[in-house]
């Protein structure tokens, strides 16, 4: 088998195939535009790491098609041993009925407390992972004008300080909320 | 072998190229997910190993230097990390955000300054929305790298440690202390002063060694306490308590890099209060007063509430800052700087509002001033009411800075004993915007299509169209004219304030949408008066009124600004009847004189003044210009050099004794006072248009050139006014208010003219309209 296709190879090469593929490799290799483009937009990867205390493994998704260059999905995750720490954040257009906020917001329940001064209106809340129970999470959700955004902090550690995670949120939501104005 | 060499590359390229190929189809099919494990990335540490040696802090900034340099977009040139703003930093490179302790590290000591700081606008110079929206803008139009213009004084951690590019690395937590601690205090010397950041930042460090050499970093406490006076000498220098200090940033210009134009005065504060009596730099002031720094008003000392080391004979410098901003602490909820903000602007007697006088439509002369002279008035008696707004004791104009933003009105009304509404001039309308004809203190900027720049896009700024201010010392003129309804129930009541907002409501509304709560506004100062319909006799003087002979010179002061040099004269002319020892009485009837183009009588009232107050530095001043008009260039000299003797730092007189010498030839001399000119204010357009002709003939080239370079980059565009007179044409309620003299009435709708009205339920409005 290798021998076959060392000759396969052998026959390319003597038909100056190989720069094609070489070529070709390159195309390959080289991210394309989009692909380049995939970074966070309103938080960086070092702003991350420093709130989540150590190197982060970022995770970005944007919009197949959109001109909203706000909207998009960051996960953030920071391993240390076996626990990790998760920083998670969506940010997404409201359109349509002035409510289309108060829907939103619904997705931090009846125990939503109000944040002042975290963009237009924020409230924070604790979450809860139904795929990953033994999670803890915080959230705030919020709105700069016609954009509405959920920070979440999450942590897979035995106890964590609910309050830290509910601060770190709160800090980073109030940097994804400047961004947004 | 050779062959089987070369299949074996070809077999190791395939294999690659297959996995890359798949890699990315992996990538694809995860809608647009990429994965990246973070580099070691460069940290904010707020617990940074303690007491570093200058060269180990050296060797750690440059590994973090070399890191930034790598990736940060010179779009302003190599090397060049702060145009289009002016931040400096020593060593001229990139610093780590470590370096800069958190105020929370200063708190322990300084828990005053600290709890003042926190609530403060330097503290939050960079996270509040009514800022961050606007940078926003620029980073989005133009680049993050413009945004060092702003940055430089915003956000200057941001700017020196190379956040401030494409793609940065750097961990911005610092962004939610602003200007902290050791921004301030870790600045180690200052530039000329050309504002936009005109500073150098040292190392930070809050220690210096025996030598006096500084300790970068944190430092343990025990060793502050231990020798706290080598803490002092490293945070605090003589000229942190200098106008200069805060001229750094609170003169600011747009430069060519930002705008692609040229340079565009943004705001100069700085030079406002060198102009005004609290500098005691300037002769040309109307009235006197003790030397007060910027500080000196906003950095009030108190006994400190809470635990302060920095305290000095039980006193300690405020570090709340308060001034006009309302906004930040309404959005934080800081009550407390919300209340002492709200404080500020009502205490300090800083504006007087005077309702001077009335003239009657159908009799000649005013009553002025009300309250000393006796009238009647009768129904449908037509009333002009002349309000007199003198900026009495603030350093610097009403409202400074950024005028387009912040926003400051006269609000006028008459209503009669029912409460019935007469007239009511400078009201909210119900969406929150003001009455569009009030008298405002407010600004204008357009771009170069004439357009009003509503969202302070500032790099688009070409000219400004109007732009309503009164500076310190001086006097503004409102005129209201009413008619007194037939059915009328006297008595009237008439009252005047100066309300402020921060900040105007459609930059609000850019900011938050409509959907927003309504900013505070905060009435300044007012006066009411009580009109009888009948006989109104003189009436005791409030507390608040000035003098009736400051009275008519504000009143006096007011006319002249706008251009009314008969009624200016007349108003000086009451003053030094009421107070014949007055010498700036005779010297503001020749100041008139001489705007009037009257030298003779000019003269004459100048040497009145210098034989009540000889060597009268103001008196001299303007004695030069009728000398200099008479062509009596010796003694125009003579004049202007006492003048320089008594005030070495008066721009004034250095310039136009600058102009004196060279009008005579003497190139050596004038350049002399130019480039003293220039030390005083680097901008000034004057010094560099001598200069450029002064360096040339002596020879000096390379420096005749960047003055002329300079000069050409300064000096006003000659199409700006285009620009002004296109938004003017589209804006005729803003049209009236550029007249330097206009009334403000409603009276048009009486004769059937239509004009633009307020809705009815907000009030009358007003239908303001020049008539001279």
């Amino acid at each position: 088998m290798h021998r076959n296709l060392g000759r396969i190879l052998g026959v390319l090469f003597r038909a100056r195939i190989v720069s094609v593929l070489l070529g070709a490799l390159v195309l390959l290799c080289v991210p394309s535009r989009n692909e380049a483009k995939d970074s966070c937009p309103w938080i960086n990867e070092a702003t991350a790491s420093g709130a989540l205390d150590g190197a982060v493994t970022a995770t970005v998704s944007l919009p197949e098609i959109s001109k909203d260059t706000d909207v998009a999905t960051c996960v953030f995750v920071h391993q240390s041993g076996s626990t990790a720490i998760e920083l998670r954040i969506e940010v997404e257009a409201l359109r349509g009925a002035p409510g289309a906020y108060a829907a939103y917001a619904e997705r931090c329940g009846p125990d939503g407390v109000p944040l002042r001064a975290i963009g237009n209106e924020a409230v924070t809340c604790s979450y809860t992972d139904k795929k990953r129970k033994k999670w803890v999470s915080e959230e705030v959700v919020g709105r700069v004008r016609d954009h509405a955004f959920t920070v979440r902090v999450s942590s897979s550690a035995a106890s964590p300080d609910r309050n830290a995670l509910r601060e770190k949120a709160r800090k980073m939501a109030e940097q994804i909320a400047g961004f947004l104005f | 072998m050779k062959i089987k060499s070369r299949h074996a590359v070809v077999t190791i390229v395939a294999l690659l190229g297959i996995s890359c190929g798949l890699l990315k189809t992996s990538l694809a099919q995860s809608q647009g997910q990429s994965q990246q494990q973070s580099q070691a990335q460069p940290q904010y540490n707020d617990s940074q190993k303690q007491y570093q040696t200058p060269a180990e802090q050296e060797a750690e900034r440059k590994q973090y230097a070399d890191k930034i340099r790598e990736s940060y977009n010179f779009r302003f040139g190599k090397g060049d990390i702060s145009t289009p703003g002016n931040a400096a930093v020593e060593g001229n490179d990139f610093i780590q955000p470590g370096a800069f302790p958190k105020a929370t590290y200063c708190k322990t000591c300084h828990a005053q300054a600290y709890d003042h700081w926190r609530q403060a606008l330097h503290s939050n110079s960079f996270r509040t929305p009514f800022y961050r929206t606007s940078v926003n803008i620029l980073r989005r139009e133009k680049g993050i790298e413009f945004t060092r213009h702003c940055e430089s004084c915003h956000n200057p951690i941001a700017t020196l440690t190379g956040a401030l590019t494409q793609d940065s690395k750097v961990d911005r937590q610092f962004d939610e202390e602003g200007l902290t601690c050791l921004t301030c205090h870790a600045i180690q010397k200052l530039q000329p002063t050309v504002g936009n950041g005109g500073y150098v930042m040292g190392v930070p460090a809050v220690m210096v060694d025996k030598d006096g050499n500084r300790i970068p970093g944190q430092v343990p406490y025990v060793d502050i306490m231990g020798d706290p006076e080598r803490h002092s000498k490293a945070v605090m220098k003589d000229f942190m308590r200098t106008p200069e200090f805060c001229a750094a940033c609170h003169k600011a210009n747009l430069p060519t890099p930002l705008n692609d134009y040229k340079f565009v005065r943004a705001f100069t504060v700085y030079d406002e209060w060198h102009n005004s009596k609290f500098s005691k730099r300037n002769p040309l002031t109307f009235y006197s007063g003790d030397f007060t720094t910027c500080q000196g008003c906003h950095m009030k000392r108190a006994a400190p509430e809470l635990e302060e080391y920095g305290a000095k004979n039980g006193t300690f410098a405020s570090h709340r800052w308060t001034a006009g901003n309302t906004a930040v602490p309404f959005y934080y909820g800081f009550d407390e700087q919300l209340q002492k903000t709200i404080e500020f602007l009502k205490s300090g007697n800083y504006l007087n509002v005077d309702l001077f006088a009335i003239k009657k439509a159908d009799e000649d002369g005013m009553v002025a001033p009300l309250g000393t002279q006796a009238f009647s008035l009768k129904p449908n008696d037509k009333v002009q009411t002349m309000v007199v707004i003198q900026n009495k004791n603030i350093g610097h104009s009403l409202i400074p800075e950024v005028r387009d933003l912040y926003e400051a009105w006269v609000e006028f009304a008459v209503n009669d004993s029912d409460g019935k509404e007469i007239y009511h001039s400078g009201f909210l309308k119900p969406d929150g915007a003001l009455d569009p004809r009030a008298h405002s203190f407010t600004n204008r900027p357009v771009t170069e299509k004439g357009e009003f720049v509503d969202n302070h896009k500032v790099f688009t700024i070409h000219s400004v169209a109007y732009d309503n201010t009164i500076q310190a010392g001086r006097s503004g003129m409102v005129r209201y004219e009413f008619r007194i309804p037939s059915d009328a129930k006297g008595p009237l009541t008439v009252v005047a304030r100066v309300n402020y907002r921060h900040l105007r409501q459609s930059y609000l509304n850019n900011i938050f949408g409509t959907d927003h709560p309504a900013y505070p506004v905060i009435e300044i100062a007012s006066r009411t008066r009580t009109l009888n319909i009948g006989d109104n006799p003189a009436t005791a003087a409030d507390p608040q009124d000035n003098p009736d002979w400051m009275r008519w010179n504000n009143y006096g002061i007011a006319s002249l600004d706008q251009l009314q040099y008969a009624e200016a004269i007349n108003a000086f002319s009451e003053v030094v009847k009421l107070r014949p020892d007055y010498a700036d009485g005779y010297t503001n009837i020749g100041l008139t004189n001489i705007e009037w183009e009257k030298y003779g009588s000019a003269r004459w009232s100048l040497k009145m003044a210098l034989a009540l107050s000889p060597d009268n530095a103001r008196a001299l001043y303007y004695l030069a210009l009728v000398e200099r008009r008479a062509g009596n260039p010796e003694l125009e000299e003579a004049d202007l050099r006492k003048v320089v003797q008594q005030y070495p730092l008066s721009r004034d007189a250095r310039r136009e004794l600058g102009k004196s010498f060279y009008r005579q030839g003497k190139q050596h001399e004038a350049m002399e006072q130019f480039e003293a000119l220039q030390a005083i204010d680097p901008d000034d357009v004057a010094a560099h248009y001598n200069l450029s002709i002064l360096y040339g003939r002596m020879g000096m080239e390379d420096k005749a050139a960047a003055q002329a370079a300079f000069f050409t980059n300064k000096k006003a565009d000659p199409g700006a006014p285009t620009y002004s007179l296109d938004f003017l044409l589209k804006h005729p309620e803003i049209s009236t208010e550029s007249v330097p003299w206009h009334v403000h009435a409603d009276l048009e709708q009486e004769a059937g003219v239509e004009t633009p009205r307020a809705p009815k339920a907000s009030g009358s409005g007003d239908g303001g309209s020049p008539r001279k």
